[in-house]
């Protein structure tokens, strides 16, 4: 990528939180970069550090415990780290958006839906309120949710799951983000309504041209929506790849063992894949490579030794000895 | 096991407009049969009354209308001892490990609790059983004295398999067993749980809204859609050949793990699930089917054998195409 290219860069961030047990590497010395238009996908189980990648970026990390101990966020030549609160205030729902998991969570359920759309397009776009009305009527057409005039003065209790994914979904675009962050935004969902909302990502993005950071733990929802990877593990970056490589060939033992885990719909499976063991305590890491107790290939020196991510083939990257030397 | 007509509905209790009047058919006339040592899967979107369902074939919940028999016996016309029996060859496992396991109770007596509460056995060999389960699933013995949260999900699955398998069970109810897991966890159940099924020649009620974790455990599959089954048959006959357009609609809405296909054909269904509390009229899906024609508002289509195959549709697949 070259610079004109990058929408966001993210170096060396290391997010860690300060508790009474220990320190928590929550976000461990990741480095990428988002591509204008580009959608990247972060994807990795439970516990594995992407909602904190994204609260990182937008700098909402509850202080205490947590704390961004090192790193650069660049983006349209600033770095957000380097921001006055009031600064930063007046990027997040303007410049940069985000969609979280659980809409009930960000709407107030004491306001229509309606005036919480209309209050971010009056205070980023500095719009009266007759205008606001009409430009989130707009927005929630733009969404498709139906009888849109009408749905403007519901409560978010009065909608369903999906139509409330849609508000905020359209909260987050009525300014036009040149950056979308979305964490787990279908996994509350039914299936057939998660189609719905994929699709209409997709159709939206094409359509205002912003980039989007999608978080999932669903390699489906990554192999249906994303352009680049990253694949996460223990607060650090395993694999890094474009879609295409990353799903013919796969490298990072861990990447291998997940696909290998899911069940296929459309064949019978004899049996499935299983990856040993459990998903580590941030607090006791192993040393070495973070995979290594549960990994079938490991040698001496994934034990005593941490992989650097290495490229492999071009934009290819993977942290595993494997392939190093 | 085998259910007719079964019904349940639920007064409408939620805050909002409704009026007090309104009735959730939560379940409304099934009637399905459970084979032994089968995997039988129930499918379908959140609210269709997957786990009611399952609730009233052990008896946590008495139908509104129907009957339920167990080895040929009507479960609700049981005398004490019969249900004593009863409550010990069919047990459930429930989808949310953390809120099903009492946390206040140490690992050894979470799965000893139902060999006591049917007082079989002395304490020693109970905690002998409980040790041998502990092995069975997967969990180190020497965690007999842990708290459920001292443990990870995936481990407190475990505990609750192993505590649902202390009275030696024939059917097993999974309620979304693995819906709550991170897949490296999830494939681990998955294959206990089969293993499990050989070894005991246990039979499952698989409840769960992911296709393709169905498509790998089960046997025979029931589709539903809001308190109705649309379509039976077996596993990989059903979802190579639905015969129910709904089932055909929520296989294609599953995002697959390979990029090549994102561009396949498919059609997404468009609109939400209607409520239950005034499901459509006719067929209950016509809302948001592509192929509804008029009987389908007015008619509601009846469940129809074709063979080991069941569907409820006025124009099943085949004939559409
Ligand atoms: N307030 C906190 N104090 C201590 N540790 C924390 C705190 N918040 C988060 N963490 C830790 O940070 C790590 C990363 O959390 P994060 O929420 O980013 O995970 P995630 O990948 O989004 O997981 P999920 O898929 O469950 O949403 C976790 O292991 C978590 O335990
Ligand atoms: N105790 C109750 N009182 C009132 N309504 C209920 C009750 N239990 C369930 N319902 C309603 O009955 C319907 C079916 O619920 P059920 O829990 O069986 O669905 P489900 O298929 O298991 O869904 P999910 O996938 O979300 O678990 C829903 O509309 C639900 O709101
Ligand atoms: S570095 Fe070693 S232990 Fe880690 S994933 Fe690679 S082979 Fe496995
Ligand atoms: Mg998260
Ligand atoms: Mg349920």
């Amino acid at each position: 990528m070259s610079d004109n290219d990058v929408m966001l860069s993210v170096e060396g961030l290391k997010t860690y939180f300060f508790t009474d047990k220990g320190i928590v590497p929550a976000v461990d010395d990741i480095s990428f970069a988002v591509g204008a238009g580009k959608v990247l996908g972060i994807v990795g189980e439970s516990g594995c550090g992407k909602s904190m990648t994204a609260l990182s970026i937008l700098r909402l990390i509850p202080t205490p415990p947590g704390r961004i101990v090192a790193g650069n966020i660049l983006f349209a030549g600033k770095n957000l780290l380097d921001l006055s609160v009031k600064q930063m205030h007046s990027i997040r729902g303007n410049e940069i958006s985000m969609i979280f998991q659980e809409p009930m969570t960000s709407l107030n359920p004491v306001y229509t839906v309606g005036k919480q759309v209309m209050e971010v397009l009056r205070l980023h776009q500095n719009l009266h309120k007759e205008a606001a009305r009409a430009k989130a009527i707009e927005m929630f057409n733009l969404v498709g949710i139906p009888e849109a005039e009408k749905r403007i003065d519901t409560y978010p209790h009065q909608l369903s799951g999906g139509l409330r994914q849609r508000v905020m979904i359209a909260m987050a675009l009525s300014c036009r983000p040149k950056l979308l962050i979305a964490d787990e935004p279908t996994t509350a969902l039914d299936v057939t309504v998660q189609a719905q909302i994929l699709r209409l990502m997709k159709n939206l993005q094409d359509e205002i041209d912003s980039s989007i950071i999608l978080i999932t733990h669903d390699l489906g929802v990554i192999a249906e929506m994303c352009d680049d990877v990253l694949v996460m593990y223990t607060g650090r970056i395993m694999e890094q790849a474009d879609v295409y490589s990353l799903f013919e060939n796969p490298l990072h033992p861990y990447t291998k063992g997940l696909l290998q885990s899911i069940p296929n719909l459309h064949k019978d499976n004899e049996s499935l894949y299983n990856i040993k063991g459990l998903v580590p305590n941030l607090l006791n890491l192993a040393d070495g490579c973070k995979f290594h107790p549960r990994c079938e290939f490991v040698q001496d020196i994934c034990i005593e030794k941490e992989p650097e991510l290495f490229e492999v083939t071009k934009g290819h990257f993977v942290r595993c000895w494997k392939y190093m030397g | 096991m085998e259910c007719e007509n079964l019904k349940k509905y639920f007064v409408a209790t939620g805050k909002g407009m409704k009026s007090k009047k309104d009735v959730v058919r939560a379940v409304d006339d099934i009637s399905l049969e459970i084979y032994k040592n089968e995997t039988l899967a129930l499918v379908g979107e959140s609210g269709c009354g997957k786990s009611t369902l399952g609730r009233l074939i052990i008896k946590l919940l008495d139908p509104t209308e129907g009957e339920v028999y167990y080895k040929e016996s009507n479960i609700a016309t049981l005398n004490k001892e019969g249900i004593n029996k009863f409550r010990k060859q069919v047990q459930i496992i429930f989808q949310d490990p953390y809120a099903s396991l009492n946390p206040r109770m140490k690992v050894v007596d979470l799965i000893r609790e139902p060999l006591r509460t049917h007082n079989i056995a002395k304490k020693k060999e109970q905690i002998e059983k409980v040790a041998d389960l502990m092995n069975l699933v997967g969990i180190r013995t020497e965690y007999m004295t842990r708290y459920p949260h001292q443990f990870s999900g995936g481990q407190r699955q475990r505990i609750g398999i192993a505590r649902a398998l202390a009275l030696n069970p024939e059917l097993l109810i999974c309620d979304e067993p693995v819906s709550a897991l991170d897949v490296s966890i999830q494939s681990q159940i998955l294959n206990l749980l089969k293993k499990l099924q050989e070894k005991f020649n246990l039979t499952y009620l698989f409840i769960s809204h992911d296709l393709a974790v169905v498509r790998y455990i089960s046997d025979r599959v029931c589709v539903m859609f809001l308190g109705k089954i649309v379509e039976v048959g077996s596993c990989k006959d059903l979802f190579e050949h639905p015969l129910h357009p709904y089932t055909k609609f929520l296989m294609s809405a599953v995002p697959l793990p390979d990029p090549k296909f994102r561009d396949r054909d498919r059609v997404i269904l468009e609109g939400d699930i209607p409520s239950p509390i005034n499901p459509p009229p006719g067929c209950r899906f016509h809302t948001r089917c592509p192929y509804a024609r008029g009987i389908c508002q007015q008619e509601e289509p009846q469940l129809v054998e074709l063979g080991d195959r069941k569907y409820a549709c006025h124009f099943p697949l085949e004939r559409v195409i």
